[in-house]
């Protein structure tokens, strides 16, 4: 678990400022990458886990700090992604 | 009936389900979250950890904006190559027109600098410039990263210009070693324009995508497209005379007070890399 927590730490760190830096010379609107990245986690992930939730604090943290005023707002989205992402799998997916 | 009873009873299953497993885990989170923002926004640690992680991302963000800015010209050289042929031959024969503009106005500028002299005046108070290096771009919003801040004497509201002196925006946001600027485009931004050589003031206000919108530009007054629009010393947000963009688009109705314009910014920020802060100007923001 530490090691996939250190990987998605270093991942979306990288993401962050190739988001920032590189890929804003292709188009005028740039995906957001974290949060593509954070809901596939989410999306992927066991039942049983909670890394996608700790992925989605860390994703938006990220994002707070290279991209947001206040550090909190990209966190609950992010955040509250994922939680729906869960409550949706747990009443339509995992049930079957 | 029996239906309602097993989606009612799913619905309750389920929401109880997702609260019950690893309730203490999200409810904890939740309250961590809630705490973590309060104590990093309502203190100075919001600041120092954003300062952190900007000093020691900012020369990798310098390198990767270059190589992003080599990439796309790449690119955009391929995918461009047949225009380009037709644009050579046009710049060829503007180079030509301004080859003979320049020999004139250098006669011109010999002539102004001995009157100068003549009259004992001393040459144009030049900006107290500093410069800075792009670094990255805010995702969503119109807003450039540039590696100068506090440190090298930057503050919020300096206008920030190109080597052309061509206007892109003013520091909003000044950190340790980075400062954020907000870009004339940016839905946030206002200030007064003149539309250069008519006399012509008005609104200009930011509509994202590398443009502008003139407002409050009165129905009588003639504007055409292609119209240089250049800074107003009427708002006291930049200095006057520096180049905005150029009119793109005209819109007239009967129905409305005022006429209203598009403008296009002169600089495309995936071009801009070293770029000028005026720090002898304050904005009256």
């Amino acid at each position: 678990m530490i090691k996939k927590i250190v990987f998605v730490i270093i991942g979306f760190y990288f993401l962050v400022l190739l988001q920032s830096s590189f890929f804003v010379h292709f188009s005028n609107y740039v995906p957001n990458f974290v949060l593509i990245a954070v809901v596939l986690i989410n999306l992927f992930e066991k039942q049983k886990n909670n890394f996608g939730i700790i992925s989605s604090l860390i994703g938006g943290f990220f994002l707070d700090v290279f991209f947001s005023s206040y550090i909190g707002y990209y966190v609950l989205i992010s955040f509250f992604i994922s939680i729906f992402m869960k409550f949706i799998f747990k009443r339509y997916v995992w049930q079957i | 009936m029996r239906l309602n009873r097993k989606f009612g009873n799913n619905n309750n299953n389920s929401f109880s389900r997702l609260l019950g497993q690893g309730m203490g885990f999200r409810i904890g989170i939740i309250i961590f979250i809630i705490i973590a923002i309060f104590i990093l926004n309502l203190s100075p640690f919001s600041r120092g950890i954003k300062d952190f992680f900007y000093s020691i991302s900012s020369p990798i963000q310098l390198w990767l904006w270059e190589k992003g800015s080599n990439t796309s010209g790449f690119f955009s050289s391929i995918l461009k190559a047949e225009d380009l042929k037709q644009e050579n031959e046009f710049l060829k024969a503007q180079n030509q027109d301004l080859i003979s503009e320049n020999i004139e106005l250098e006669g011109l500028k010999r002539e102004n600098e001995i009157l100068r002299t003549a009259l004992g005046l001393g040459l144009e108070k030049e900006f107290d410039l500093e410069m800075a290096q792009v670094i990255g771009k805010e995702a969503s919003d119109d807003y450039l990263i540039i590696n100068k801040g506090f440190n090298s004497g930057i503050r919020s509201g300096f206008p920030v210009i190109t080597e052309n002196k061509v206007l892109i925006g003013k520091i909003t946001e000044v950190y340790e070693s980075i400062s954020i600027v907000e870009l004339l485009s940016s839905k946030n931004s206002s200030f007064d324009i003149e539309i250069f050589e008519k006399d012509i003031y008005s609104l200009a206000k930011g509509k994202g995508n590398s443009e502008i919108l003139l407002d409050l530009i009165a129905k009588e007054e003639e504007i055409d497209i292609g119209d240089k629009v250049i800074t107003s010393a009427l708002g006291g947000n930049f200095p006057k005379a520096l180049l905005v963009g150029e009119v793109k688009n005209i819109k007239k109705s009967d129905t409305a007070a005022f006429q209203q314009a598009e403008a296009k910014l002169s600089f495309e920020i995936k071009d801009l890399r070293d770029i000028f802060i005026i720090k002898d100007f304050t904005s009256n923001d």
